[in-house]
């Protein structure tokens, strides 16, 4: 392993803090500041955030590849032989994460600005949403797994408060409480691993080593090489995919995030599109030196990855709110990011991420601007021919649903691909490609094309269906179509970082070589995963992709251009079992809730009413008090007394001198 | 190396505040409010602190003082006790500014008399002889006997200032005649030289060197207020004015730990007297067993807040005499981080914090001549006054060690380095020590349900005093017992450093060679997956 050399820089600290200070000016004085003064800070200090990443990114680039930037804040504790430190790490792979989260989380603020001008809550709103974005800022550069968990930890919390913001409405607030209790059981497992880590790595819970060769790689290696190490790796590793799958909603923990759509669509698109739930990726790419060494993990991996991306593709098929559909497609979409780490992709699934935060953020921003221009109207079957009222949306709307097809040269073209092509033909050393991974993601990107030019065609084409009174107020505002325009541009040519390999031009690939390259490094006998980078193979792959994608959108506008299918079918077969979302939620209630409440009622009245406060709590206190009754008899408020207790005392304590002796 | 006065600056600085109060008390006609006085005290206390702080980044270990015969020492491990010492005095003097007062006790004397003390205390945790320790011992009690009598119309005041005096005396005269029976057995009259001699075992008569040991462990006992020598405990802190229990709960527990860790450690630090023969520590053990359950015990049956927080101070000394057992390495391994003062040290902060805030909360509720500070006196202080309930919600939530406060982390502290020095030895004293954290939790919750969720008495309203300076008081020790509790790391580095300063100033040779015993029977760690990646940070 290469020396990584570090350079300390203060920046850092103060891209974290930034967000922390806007979240607490419009938190504590935000009440008595006029808009103008909380949109100042609220989007002032993202803005700035991103200015000083920028520059961040720009200093890292300028060091030789394997170095990396750091800050130690301070020594949170030390005991024994663990020490946390609260410190700040930006490699390679922090800096991808960092740039898009707060460039889209940026874009994202100035768009609140017109969403929500009319919310009395507008302050309490930016303080979260800056609030958010710190959490989710420490999440990324967190330099080992404790700080990151408190990242991880604060964008649950800032995501419960933001999804049960208008929480007067129930509804809206019980859905937070589901995310935020979902989140809960991956966080579970994610502590675990962490603790089962902290055993193995004496107390040193650093990604990379102060002397950049120890940390937690070193000790994934020391695992490897030790008997029996491969089965702790594949454990942690489980347990750390457990809690991707909590945050990043996957199967089985995925049930939150299509509930979350009740939080205002911007925040929408900045949890639930674009930052928070790829922090599961993020975090396995994170630890892609230790999941990469297990090969059960990886294959887990792939497989739940390629199932979500399926599943969550065939119930976007059918649904009729816009969010929801665009929320299914992007439990999906984070199904083709994991599918993409199982298969050894790790600069796929991160390349994957970048595009899917730039379209998916569009596609959220431009329904959130149709769903204000409606006076939130959600279903698309009161849509339709909404391309007069809103040009720009529909266009920038129409770019990113080429982006997440697949269409070439749009971004979600070559991401995507990238990902289907490790998946056919990548493998592991001695062992076959998983194909039958490649074959469910091709099928859910044809379904992706599908669904997403359905929604199209269902809400900017046709003739409008809902009433008169909303159509003639429906209007798009400026404020918030900068926005989409900026991430519509950046979904067309985001694509061009991550050109096919045969071309030589793949700028991410390089970027990221210092972390992910030495799992294909040492050629086809010693590689963990070996590539075949075959001309031939990528363009005969590419070209059924584009089939794939140009069949799914033929076959949308087929059905709902040329009204072969009726707006809304039929509820039965099929169709029904895909609008209930094959009862899932329906069977966790079942499975899950119930039987945990009745347990947790049958354990209150048995063993907390009975046993703990009957015989514990009260039992004890009694008997403690009895025995304090006792014992104040001998505190009479003599000073004689005490006296002789201190000549008794001494007399005691010679005693058990010579008794030593 | 600076000047001998600059080194005594927190002292001479003490002394000078005193005096100054002292005569401006004599001066100024009796029915003006002396209220000022005491911002000038702090003030004092204050700069004093900076100098201690300066010393501490001077301080090479030790300064040597041989123009005083080292009759002082001033290291690391005196310097931070000293700090601890004018926080916590300076905490408790704003807390007087509108409770004397409100008491009819307006007295300037008070403060002269509560710069004495300070003086005291911090002579007897710099102490390197029995000389300066005896002196320095007295100028604190013999001070603290006067204040705990200050509410001179009060017979409550009166009658414990009394009994403090008179138990006190006693207990003095049993330390003098431990000190001469040292003095007697080995010759010597510094701590080092009395060390030196009972380490070479030349010409000693060991059994009257143990019988003057006995005697100090005793005398050390009863200042501390440990069970079976507290009987005065509850009395004295229940009369006295509050302002003056915050106080004694603060100091004279520093101070008396303090002084008495290092007169053992250097004195008796030999393995024949910790573990040997007739081994001190074993007698700790069983008075802190007997402290713990003792005090944890009676304060259940206690509905008086100062008398509750009396014998919580019991239970509380008997968690910090666990920490004495705790091997003081002087090897510089990463043992050595574990040294007896990171834990006796931080735990004393925590306390010191926790302990001004609870007290002054019990002065707050004592408005208008208050005698009684039973559940009435506080009972919905939360609706009253939502500040000063979440500060005594803050301190009892410390006292009793819930995470995020600086107790837990003191208590943590204790039993872990407990356990990392010693092995399993004392593992049952500290799951005893669980235990009672376990049973305290009953009265310190009780106070935070009375104040929270009863509602204020109607035949008898809360009796708040309204003070500016008491209000900044207890913020300022609730922000820093939140703040110690959360991020511990720079208080607990130095409070180790501390420590490791007293164990490398005492005797060469006594504690390493106690070290050595210890680690031979400590079972050496099990090799986990490979050798420990090098990550010593470069010391400070």
């Amino acid at each position: 392993m290469e020396a990584r050399i570090p350079h300390p820089s203060d920046l850092l600290a103060l891209i974290v803090l930034l967000p922390l200070i806007g979240a607490f000016i419009n938190g504590v004085f935000g009440r008595h500041m006029s808009k103008r003064a909380v949109a100042f800070f609220g989007v002032g200090s993202v803005a700035a955030t991103f200015a000083l990443s920028v520059v961040a990114v720009f200093r890292l680039s300028a060091l030789p590849d394997q170095d990396f930037l750091y800050a130690d804040l301070w020594q949170w504790f030390s005991s024994g032989e663990v020490t946390i430190e609260l410190s700040l790490l930006l490699d390679h792979l922090s800096a991808v994460m960092l740039l898009v989260v707060t460039g889209v989380g940026g874009i994202i603020h100035i768009f609140s600005l017109g969403y929500m001008r009319d919310d009395p809550g507008f302050a309490r709103y930016f303080s979260y949403l800056n609030l958010f974005m710190f959490s989710m800022i420490l999440l990324i550069l967190g330099k080992n797994l404790l700080v990151m968990f408190i990242g991880w930890e604060g964008v649950g919390l800032c995501s419960y408060l933001l999804i049960g913001f208008w929480f007067t409405d129930m509804q809206k607030a019980e859905a937070g409480q589901k995310a935020f209790i979902t989140n809960r059981v991956g966080d579970l497992a994610f502590l675990i691993g962490t603790f089962i880590l902290l055993f193995y790595s004496w107390g040193s819970l650093d990604f990379v080593g102060a002397d950049g060769v120890s940390g937690l790689q070193s000790t994934a290696q020391q695992l490897a090489n030790a008997p029996n190490g491969g089965v702790v790796i594949t454990l942690v590793t489980l347990l750390f995919f457990v809690g991707a799958t909590g945050k990043s909603a996957q199967i089985p923990l995925y049930v939150w995030l299509p509930d979350a759509m009740a939080g205002p669509t911007p925040v929408s698109a900045l949890i639930h599109a674009a930052t928070m739930v790829t922090a599961g990726v993020y975090m396995m790419a994170r630890l892609n030196f230790m999941f990469a060494l297990s090969e059960t993990t990886m294959t887990v991996v792939a497989v739940i990855g390629a199932m979500t991306a399926f599943v969550a593709a065939t119930i976007a098929l059918v649904q009729n709110d816009i969010k929801k559909v665009l929320a299914y497609s992007t439990v999906s979409q984070i199904g083709f990011m994991v599918v993409a780490i199982g298969v050894g992709s790790f600069v796929g699934a991160i390349f994957h991420l970048m595009t899917h935060a730039f379209f998916k953020a569009t596609l959220f921003l431009g329904s959130g601007s149709v769903i204000h221009g409606l006076h939130h109207e959600q279903d698309i079957r009161k849509m339709g021919g909404l391309k007069k009222k809103f040009p720009v949306t529909r266009w920038t709307f129409l770019i990113a649903c080429l982006a997440i097809a697949g269409i070439p040269f749009f971004a979600g073209f070559f991401s995507k691909d990238e990902i289907l092509f490790f998946a056919a033909t990548a493998h592991r050393q001695g062992a076959a490609p998983l194909t039958i991974v490649y074959i469910i993601a091709a099928l859910a990107a044809l379904m992706t094309a599908f669904y997403m030019f359905r929604l199209y065609f269902l809400t900017f084409e046709g003739t409008y269906r809902g009433d008169k009174h909303t159509w003639d107020h429906a209007h798009e505002e400026w404020v918030m179509n900068w926005p989409l325009i900026t991430l519509a541009f950046l979904s067309t040519v985001g694509g061009f970082l991550g050109l096919p390999h045969f071309l030589h031009a793949h700028v991410l690939d390089g970027w990221l070589e210092p972390l992910f390259g030495w799992m294909y490094s040492g050629g086809h006998e010693h590689a963990l995963y070996v590539l075949n980078h075959d001309m031939g193979t990528e363009l005969a792959l590419m070209g059924v992709s584009v089939v794939v994608a140009l069949v799914g959108v033929g076959l949308a506008w087929h059905l709902y251009m040329r009204g072969r299918l009726p707006v809304a079918p039929v509820e039965a077969g099929w169709h029904k079992l895909l609008t209930n979302k094959y009862y899932v939620d329906e069977f966790y209630d079942l499975a899950v809730i119930r039987p945990l409440r009745a347990l947790a009622r049958g354990l209150y009245r048995i063993v907390d009413v009975k046993i703990i406060d009957g015989i514990f709590v009260r039992g004890s206190a009694q008997l403690v008090s009895k025995i304090g009754d006792g014992l104040r008899v001998l505190q009479n408020g003599d000073v004689q007394a005490y006296a002789t207790a201190i000549v008794v005392g001494l007399a005691a304590v010679l005693l058990l001198v010579g008794a030593l002796k | 190396m600076p000047d001998d006065l600059v080194l005594l600056s927190p002292l001479l600085i003490v002394l000078t505040m005193g005096l100054v109060a002292l005569l401006v008390a004599v001066f100024t006609p009796r029915d003006q409010p002396k209220g000022w006085l005491a911002y000038v005290i702090t003030a004092g206390f204050i700069v004093a602190f900076a100098a201690c702080v300066w010393l501490w980044t001077k301080a090479p270990l030790s300064f040597d003082l041989p123009s005083l015969q080292n009759a002082l020492v001033l290291d690391h491990f005196g310097l931070a006790l000293s700090g601890i010492i004018l926080l916590g005095a300076s905490l408790v003097t704003l807390t007087a500014v509108d409770y004397l007062p409100s008491q009819k006790s307006d007295h300037g004397e008070f403060y002269a008399l509560l710069a004495f003390s300070v003086l005291g205390m911090m002579a007897l945790v710099l102490a390197g002889d029995m000389m300066t320790f005896f002196v320095g011992l007295e100028l604190m009690s013999i001070s603290i006997y006067i204040l705990a009598g200050f509410k001179r119309q009060s017979r409550f005041s009166v009658e414990a200032s009394m009994k403090y005096f008179i138990l006190g005396s006693f207990a003095s005269a049993l330390l003098l005649l431990g000190i001469s029976f040292t003095y007697g057995a080995t010759g010597a009259i510094t701590f080092s030289g009395i060390g030196h001699a009972l380490h070479e075992m030349a010409d000693v008569p060991m059994d009257i060197a143990q019988f003057g040991m006995v005697l100090l462990l005793v005398a050390f006992f009863f200042k501390i207020a440990a069970a079976p020598f507290h009987m005065w405990t509850p009395d004295v802190y229940e009369g006295a004015p509050a302002t003056v229990t915050g106080f004694m709960a603060v100091g004279v527990k520093i101070a008396a730990f303090g002084g008495f860790a290092r007169l053992m450690l250097t004195c008796f630090g030999d393995p024949q007297f910790r573990t040997g023969s007739v081994p001190w520590e074993t007698i700790i053990a069983v008075v802190a067993v007997l402290s713990m359950f003792g005090g944890n015990l009676m304060a259940l049956a206690q509905k008086n807040l100062k008398r509750m927080l009396a014998y919580s101070a019991i239970a509380h000394t008997g968690y910090i005499m666990v920490a004495l057992l705790a091997t003081p390495v002087a090897a510089d391994s990463h043992l050595a981080l574990n040294a007896l003062g990171g834990g006796m040290i931080f735990y004393l902060l925590g306390y010191t914090l926790a302990s001004a805030a609870a007290f002054g909360v019990a002065a707050a509720v004592s408005g208008n001549d208050v005698e009684d500070v039973s559940d009435v006196a506080y009972a919905g202080l939360a609706k009253r006054s939502p500040g000063v309930a979440l500060a005594l919600a803050i301190a009892m939530l410390s006292l009793l060690g819930i995470p995020l406060t600086a107790g837990f982390m003191g208590k943590l502290t204790i039993f872990q380095e407990v356990l990392d020095t010693t092995g399993n030895e004392w593992l049952w004293l500290i799951i005893v020590a669980i235990v009672n954290s376990i049973i305290s939790a009953f009265y310190y919750l009780r106070v935070i349900l009375v104040a929270y969720m009863r509602d204020e008495a109607e035949a008898k309203p809360i009796q708040l005093i309204k003070s500016r300076s008491l209000g900044f008081s207890l913020a300022v020790a609730s922000v820093l017992t939140l703040f110690v509790g959360i991020l511990p790391g720079r208080a607990m580095k130095a409070s180790t450093r501390a420590g490791r300063s007293l164990a490398e100033t005492t005797v060469p040779g006594v504690l390493g060679s106690a070290a050595q015993h210890t680690r031979a029977t400590t079972p050496a760690a099990e090799p986990r997956v490979a050798e420990r990646p090098s990550t010593e940070t470069p010391a400070p």
